[in-house]
């Protein structure tokens, strides 16, 4: 990890400088603008929280040690914020903290900033949604990015905002796309060197996945990069060169129409200047109608933050039939095995597989189940980096037989979902938020669209085991085995934090918010917050002290989809708040006076 | 994102159930001083909301704001039968036809919430009807099928499938016709097939000379190049055939809540009276149509 060492210092100086500037500036309106500087040693500076993933690779590791495996037993509620009105849906959200602030979005579109000292509401931003919109899973958000003065955001209706990080005033507003043509916007926003890079979260038909990276200040588009093979990519307005090579891997003009969405956002890695994005499904649905890989579909994609190109992709599911949506957060970290450093990432698939790549070139490394049972493929040869199937696809609807149900594993919503995964460089695991269920899929003729008969599928989900669905587990990356692992009775579905206090967080559908020992898996505290936790956790330290802050408020796609799941989450209270935690200290008040 | 999602939440029985339920209950208090069923509602207000497509023409489309097409020519007649004004909503299609349901009949979108009293042009396949517990699907009164009409000089002969080879075939993306012809024959007609975003844009094309041939629902063809100023280039619409799953032809029919079944039997009625003396069947034909009795094959 030598890129991180000889970034520490420049980290601490910049961390210096903000914090200053943040002292005189106290009286004064104008925030402390938030640098490229800043950004890029988030993950360093223990002060503030500039980006979602805690830092440009998305390790969601704190440096902070105060709350540690020892003192956790301590740890005690500081603050809650309700997010109040009757939108009480999903809240996954990560905070960031800046400049005596915390920024939190929410459910429906909303955003607010909140004292940092006493949680108190400074102001609130409510995007007026169009009315019927159709959001896909549920009306949630996951979280804003900061730069220069502003705080940034996507919106349901697939609009992007800029507001001015003092005054809530709107800067700049932007469209991703046209939500009538069912485009939403719900993953957080990445800043690299100034750009803001999002991607798009699209309905069934007609969608091509595409990278935006735009500038910050002022919303502009400055590149687009499609990742559906055929699409002509764009920098500075010029054409900028096809994504791969038109019906390479797609028949006729299925690429027009391909799929592959980014819906949940990219990484970056700052040596080797690529940002990486996840990419969904293609379209259309039956696998047998688009014979070949169809690329970029299902895939992690590198693409160069300055040139906008395509440097290298890795496919996790070519041909996909099962709905294995690849978008999964590929996170890069130094590896360290057979006493050499190897320059990583890691993802953990839809699919059930946990990827440890070559993050300088794409080169797969390995390839280990982080679920209990995979039907689809019985691993994956390391040599051409593919999956070895094991003939576990659905008929084909044309061939004149009834379609006979499949039982696959895991099931559509993923061996992982959306939520996030943490690594830890100290004790060198990644922390796997994981769901142990199958689905029974088949073709479903009698089914409609604009009054029309069409050929969907259908699908059953069904949990593995009788006593959990959700596992947390601990990943070697070195030898792709689980170290240990947390049984949850609910699926998991909020995000991973691990902090150098040899502490895992993670959030439950039942309501806790709970810590583990990083080492042994131990669950040493949790806390009731009284509504489903499917936010993403994260740390801050302020005048000495360290804080949890975590939103909580039940949703997002189980409750609408679980089928023989929502049995198990439907007693769930809904609700929307976020819950902020610090070490009880005796004898002083640990409820912040306002 | 997830091309499976609506199957599955048509299949999440268990969730519609608390849903629906959530919903009977809202539906129970908000409606009790207005009497329980929509029809005695839509009477205190004079006026029915009909919900139909938006943007789908020859059904529901607009002009300048003005309401066009079969379907609104529909509910404006079955609202005069019932002695009611009739107002139209449109919305943006779901996924598939449960979305729609859910969204415009009996819960209300996430975001906006309210729902109409009745929806036109709503699937009615036995076993579709059959497993629907928050609304009533009656009132069969079309069938649809899947048609093709060419242009006669580059079609000599057309009788099967595989005459469309070497074609150049419009058809709106993601459709049945779509779907069926790109999986037809191990893929002979995928470099033949021209994927436009609607029905209408595919018809369009076929009109411009920019396909040999365009496949839709019959209703649908027809009106659509009637609209587009087909200047009788085109053949007379033919069914085209398909095999294994996938079906051909389906019958459409209208939709309420399932708590106003007053609102049904009156709307019923209405409707087979318009059947009986001939006043949908010169619907359709104004439009360009011919009106076909659900049933027939």
């Amino acid at each position: 990890m030598n890129h991180k060492i000889e970034r520490t210092s420049i980290a601490r100086a910049v961390g210096l400088i903000g914090l200053a500037a943040a002292a005189s500036a106290l009286p004064a309106v104008a925030a402390v603008p938030v640098t490229d500087a800043m950004i890029a040693n988030d993950q360093n500076t223990p002060n503030d929280v500039l980006t979602v993933g805690m830092g440009f690779s998305g390790q969601r590791f704190s440096t902070s040690t105060q709350i540690n495996s020892d003192t956790v037993v301590d740890l005690v509620p500081a603050w809650s914020f309700s997010m109040g009105g009757e939108k009480q849906r999903g809240q996954e959200t990560q905070a960031l903290v800046h400049d005596g602030k915390i920024f939190i979005t929410g459910s429906y579109s909303r955003l607010w900033a909140l004292d940092q000292k006493t949680g108190a509401k400074l102001w609130s931003y409510e995007h007026r949604l169009p009315e019927g919109i159709v959001p896909c899973c549920d009306v949630v958000n996951r979280g804003a990015a900061l730069y220069d003065n502003l705080v940034i955001f996507g919106t349901l209706d697939a609009k992007l905002v800029a507001l001015d990080q003092t005054t809530g005033k709107v800067v700049w507003t932007e469209t991703i796309a046209d939500f009538k043509g069912g485009y939403s916007y719900t993953a957080a926003p990445l800043i690299v060197k100034g750009k803001l890079i999002t991607g798009v979260s699209g309905g069934e038909f007609g969608v091509v996945g595409r990278v935006e990276a735009r500038d910050a200040k002022t919303g502009k588009m400055v590149w687009t990069r499609p990742t559906v093979e055929g699409h002509m990519g764009y920098l500075n307005g010029k054409e900028n060169g096809v994504s791969g090579k038109t019906n390479a891997t797609w028949p006729g003009d299925l690429w027009k129409t391909g799929g592959a969405a980014t819906w949940l956002g990219c990484t970056y890695g700052a040596d080797t200047n690529q940002i990486y994005c996840g990419t969904g499904n293609p379209a259309p649905w039956n696998a047998f109608t688009r014979p070949g890989d169809n690329l970029y579909s299902t895939s992690t994609v590198a693409i160069n933050a300055d040139t906008g190109k395509i440097e290298w992709s890795y496919q996790g599911t070519p041909n996909d039939h099962w709905d294995f949506d690849g978008v999964n957060e590929f996170i890069s970290f130094d590896m360290k095995k057979d006493g050499k450093t190897v320059k990583a990432g890691a993802k953990a698939d839809r699919n059930g597989f946990f990827y440890v790549l070559n993050r300088t070139d794409g080169k797969l490394l390995s390839a280990s189940p982080f679920v209990t049972k995979q039907t689809w493929a019985s691993g994956v040869d390391l040599k051409t980096g593919r999956p070895i199937e094991s003939n576990n696809r659905p008929g084909n609807p044309g061939s004149g037989e009834k379609g006979s149900a499949v039982f696959a594993a895991p099931s559509f919503l993923g061996g992982k979902n959306w939520m996030p995964m943490a690594y830890s460089g100290q004790t060198g695991l990644f922390y796997v938020p994981a769901n142990e269920w199958g689905m029974d899929i088949w073709n479903e003729p009698i089914t409609y669209k604009k009054g029309a008969a069409y050929l969907g599928a259908g699908f059953t989900i069904k949990p593995l085991y009788d006593d959990y669905i959700g596992a947390l587990r601990a990943m070697d990356p070195a030898t792709g085995k689980v170290v240990w692992e947390y049984k949850n009775p609910a699926p998991l579905w909020g995000g991973v934090m691990t902090t150098a206090g040899n502490l895992v967080f993670t959030g439950t559908p039942e309501g806790f918010l709970k810590a583990f020992d990083a080492k042994t898996g131990k669950e040493l505290w949790k806390f009731q917050t009284g509504s489903g936790v499917v936010g993403q956790p994260t740390t801050w330290e302020m005048d000495g002290e360290q804080y949890i802050g975590v939103a909580s408020g039940w949703g997002g796609a189980v409750p609408l989809w679980g089928g023989e799941v929502a049995k198990k989450v439907k007693d769930i209270s809904q609700g929307g708040s976020f819950w902020v935690f610090k070490l009880h200290k005796s004898g002083k008040a640990t409820v912040a006076q306002n | 994102m997830s091309l499976f999602r609506t199957s599955v939440r048509l299949l999440a029985r268990g969730i519609l159930t608390v849903l629906a339920l959530a919903a009977t209950l809202l539906t129970g208090v908000a409606f009790a001083d207005e009497g329980d069923d929509r029809l005695d509602l839509v009477r205190k207000k004079g006026a029915i909301e009909f919900v139909v497509y938006r943007d789908f023409p020859p059904y529901s489309y607009q002009v300048d704001g003005a309401f066009k097409g079969v379907d609104v020519e529909m509910g404006e007649a079955l609202a005069a039968a019932l002695g009611l004004k009739a107002t139209f909503k449109t919305f943006i299609p779901g996924d598939d036809l449960d979305d729609d349901l859910r969204n415009q009949l009996w819960r209300g979108t996430i975001v906006g919430g309210s729902v109409g009293d009745v929806m036109l042009h709503v699937g009615a396949d036995p076993q579709y009807v059959a497993r629907q517990d928050k609304v009533w699907i009656f009132g069969v009164y079309f069938r649809e099928t899947v048609s093709l009409s060419f242009d006669p000089k580059k079609f000599p002969d057309y009788s099967v499938l595989e005459d469309l080879e070497g074609k150049r075939i419009a058809v709106e993306l993601g459709s049945i016709a779509d779907l069926y012809l790109t999986n037809f024959n191990d893929g002979a007609l995928r470099q033949s097939l021209n994927r436009y975003p609607t029905a209408n844009e595919a018809v369009k094309a076929f009109v411009a000379g920019k396909a040999d041939a365009t496949i839709a629902p019959r209703g649908e063809l027809q009106g659509l190049l009637k609209l587009n100023g087909e200047n009788g280039r085109a053949s007379p619409a033919q069914t085209v055939q398909f095999q294994g799953l996938f079906r051909n032809a389906w019958e459409i029919g209208i939709a309420v809540k399932r708590d106003s079944p007053k609102l049904r039997d009156a709307l019923a009625d209405a409707l087979a009276t318009m059947i009986e003396n001939g006043q949908l069947k010169a619907i359709y034909a104004r439009h360009g149509m011919d009106y076909q009795t659900p049933g027939l094959k």
